[in-house]
């Protein structure tokens, strides 16, 4: 296959001969306008063969359109990518589910890749296979130290820029960026959680492997080592959601909050099931209409939604989403007192995508797509 | 605004100057390459009337060329 691969990009005029050296190869993807500024693993075609011998459909069959470019989501160059990133070849799959994921009309790709917002793709995975391959789900769930966190979303980050364009300062306009950027991947927590998943919640069996893509901002801390009970710590994140700066207030869409496990235990023990977390936190992170400045009140509210703003009163109770549903609530991290807030890009839907193979079939282990290669 | 383009209907986008590549790649890949477009100094949000007037005075003479062009006055 190699010869293929390595006919079919001369043929495109895309192979390059770039130096083997590893500082020089660094300067020369820079130089091109390829990297995110870290080292790169220079894609040669043996390379790539490695990674698309985990993808069990042809390495030049489309996958989908990718915006903002509207190029074609070809596995070939999809996999260079995920060379370029670090991927292990086995992650490959995964690094397709989230393009995937993404490229679903509810999640505005086109919108996300291109605006001032800070917003990144933060995928989060449920099933075996984010186990299998051991996406980290507890300490430092969103720091570094796990090379399945770092290098799938760095090859999905690398991706969104040399095929779909999102260059910074071209096709990514974003104001300030954000560290989400260079990767934003978690598998949830769920041998931790008291409750069912939340693959499970968005209507998949327990045993499928999904990704829910969320066009997420930086996670935003809610610190509670005091709070002996519900009411208290659902008072500190509520207090915590409620911050006028979030595009989620002038949008419907999702929002997420990461419960530690300790946080997430502390409201099971109290009887409370997710769907009533989710209720009492859409109660009560509200925000007075008063809050925001004149100019956002009559530009966002009185002359966009007239029927409902025109004339209401300062008092007014803004909720974060319309529907307490929309509050994507996961368990995630290791021990500690500490949960996360992440609003989003507003104009976007949360994403769930199951990974299959190309047979229909959802994968039981990562090796499903191999052996279905042969 | 390329989908109005598309329905055969006048369509001018105004844009600040950073944002004229991405809204020119935009534009042709939603296949209206030759979208009649504006330049206005940045920013324009969040700006006072005086500054607003000043994108107006800018824009106006842009958008009247274009019209002219359109509809070959």
């Amino acid at each position: 296959m190699t010869q293929e691969i390595e006919a079919y990009l001369q043929g495109g005029s895309m192979t390059v001969d770039a130096p083997e050296d590893i500082e020089e190869a660094l300067a020369y993807s820079m130089s091109q306008g390829w990297g995110d500024g870290l080292p790169i693993i220079p894609p040669t075609p043996q390379r790539v063969e490695r990674m698309l011998a985990y993808w069990d459909r042809p390495w030049n069959e489309s996958a989908g359109v990718f915006a903002p470019r509207d190029a074609q989501i070809l596995p070939v160059q999809v996999a260079a990518n995920a060379v370029m990133a670090g991927c292990k070849p086995a992650y490959f799959p995964l690094v397709m589910l989230i393009i995937q994921a993404m490229c679903e009309a509810p999640f505005n790709l086109r919108g996300v890749q291109s605006t001032t917002h800070p917003c990144a793709p933060l995928a989060i995975f449920n099933g075996p296979i984010g186990r299998e391959l051991g996406i980290n789900s507890g300490h430092n769930a969103f720091g570094p130290g796990c090379q399945a966190n770092a290098t799938i979303g760095r090859a999905v980050r690398l991706a969104m820029v040399n095929i779909a364009g999102a260059v910074p300062g071209v096709g990514d306009m974003a104001t300030m960026g954000a560290p989400g950027k260079y990767s934003f991947v978690v598998a949830e927590n769920d041998a931790c959680s008291p409750w069912e998943p939340l693959h499970v919640e968005r209507g998949y069996d327990p045993g499928v492997t999904t990704v829910t893509v969320v066009a997420a901002e930086a996670p935003f801390n809610v610190n509670d080592h005091f709070s002996k009970d519900a009411a208290g710590l659902l008072k500190m994140i509520a207090g915590t959601i409620a911050s006028t700066g979030a595009n989620n207030w002038y949008y419907e869409s999702n929002a997420v909050v990461a419960l530690s496990p300790e946080h997430a235990k502390t409201f099971a023990d109290a009887g409370l099931t997710k769907s009533q977390v989710q209720q009492l936190l859409f109660e009560s992170s509200t925000i007075a209409l008063g809050d925001l400045s004149t100019e956002n009140i009559e530009e966002r509210f009185r002359k966009r939604d007239p029927a409902r703003f025109a004339n209401a009163p300062l008092d007014t109770r803004l909720t974060i989403v319309q529907n307490p549903a929309d509050l994507i609530v996961i368990v995630l991290g290791g021990l500690g007192k500490h949960s996360m807030y992440l609003p989003t890009f507003g104009a976007t839907r949360a994403v769930t995508r199951a990974l299959k193979l190309s047979n229909g079939r959802t994968a039981d282990s990562i090796e499903d797509f191999r052996a279905a290669k042969r | 605004m390329t989908q109005i383009s598309q329905r055969g209907k006048p369509a001018i986008l105004i844009c600040s100057e950073p944002f004229a590549m991405l809204a020119k790649g935009q534009a042709r890949i939603d296949g209206v390459p030759n979208l009649a477009m504006v330049q206005i100094d940045h920013p324009l949000g969040g700006m006072n009337s005086a500054i607003v007037h000043e994108r107006v005075e800018q824009a106006t003479p842009q958008v009247l060329a274009h019209l002219r062009s359109m509809f070959a006055l």
